[in-house]
């Protein structure tokens, strides 16, 4: 997802790696663009959204005790900073979604949804 | 031997997507022998059939392989419990000597970690893959993707599991790359603009 978002106009590109052996081919991977795109090696957990952030894209790489966390630091990146989140998620149950969220999904292709987050809108 | 399960198998091990095990016990007697060896590909499985359930994702004390059949999916109803979408009802063949969903109720898909392709019974092969619909290879898909990395010069092919790194599977999934036309697909379904920040949790090899 890095690559293709790299050939849109973002100001910038984060991604967020547990694993150091794959981090370290994503930073081989997008070393052609080294001012717009970082790769962090974290947890996506406890990785606090960076505030700028305003499209966020969550694979379904986590379990189920890590996906609420992740939503939570949506959440409270929202409230210290109120903007539009543009939320895409893959292969993620929207039975899973919709228990974190009050709104029904744009669903773009099979499995592929997209929310848009606005500050007092999310619940989790 | 058919050719066509050698080159699948083949195909399957260079991409680092072939699980070898050895069958004990009795619970799928008789399609599966003690002593036989099972060639499965890590594929999530999508068809009913034989089936590996890993050992981490088992039911508390539980520590070794399973391999069972798919017997119900989603809506289905078996012993009195309707499976809830994400979730299949496994059983072993051999019902006397099983233990399986009849006593674990169903089964989340993301504990399936395996589909067998093919068997080995004193040096015969025998071809386990469904008849007609199984996952089989996408040999042109295959070829787009080596090129698609050669001519880009990079890395996107492969599974990778997180056990490997010592990290439970119940809270870290194993990584697959997204489809390239899904991303491109969302990414022209929203309007960006330059000052836009793009965040990706659990971004992989970064490729999708």
């Amino acid at each position: 997802m890095l690559i293709v978002a790299l050939q849109y106009p973002f100001r910038r590109v984060v991604g967020i790696e547990l694993l150091a052996p794959l981090a370290a081919t994503a930073r081989r991977n997008v070393a052609r663009y080294p001012l717009r795109c970082e790769i962090f090696e974290a947890d996506a957990s406890s990785f606090p959204l960076p505030d700028e952030a305003t499209v966020v894209y969550v694979f379904n790489s986590f379990g189920a005790d890590v996906l609420p966390e992740v939503f939570r630091r949506i959440d409270e990146s929202l409230a210290r900073r109120p903007r539009r989140i543009r939320l895409l998620t893959y292969g993620i149950e929207p039975v899973t979604l919709s228990s974190f969220f009050e709104q029904q999904p744009q669903v773009l292709a099979l499995r592929l949804l997209l929310y848009v987050l606005e500050p007092s809108r999310v619940s989790i | 031997m058919q050719l066509g399960l050698l080159l699948e198998l083949l195909a399957r091990w260079m991409r680092r997507d072939l699980l070898v095990v050895n069958v004990s016990g009795e619970s799928m007697l008789p399609t599966l022998r003690p002593t036989d060896v099972l060639f499965c590909s890590r594929s999530r499985p999508r068809y009913v059939q034989a089936i590996v359930l890993d050992e981490q994702l088992m039911p508390q004390g539980d520590v070794t392989r399973h391999v069972k059949r798919i017997t119900g999916l989603a809506g289905d109803v078996r012993d009195d419990t309707r499976i809830w979408p994400g979730f299949v009802w496994v059983e072993g063949d051999n019902h006397v000597a099983s233990t399986d969903s009849r006593q674990w109720g169903p089964i989340r898909i993301e504990r399936l970690t395996a589909v067998a392709l093919a068997m080995l019974r004193s040096g015969k092969v025998t071809d386990l893959r469904p008849r007609s619909r199984g996952p089989k290879l996408n040999l042109r898909k295959h070829v787009i993707e080596v090129w698609r990395d050669w001519s880009r010069g990079i890395t996107t092919r492969g599974v990778v599991r997180p056990d490997a790194f010592g990290f439970s599977l119940s809270s870290v999934h194993a990584y697959y790359p997204t489809p390239w036309e899904v991303a491109r697909q969302a990414l022209e379904s929203i309007e960006i603009t330059p000052e836009d920040v793009f965040v990706d949790y659990g971004c992989g090899r970064g490729e999708c």
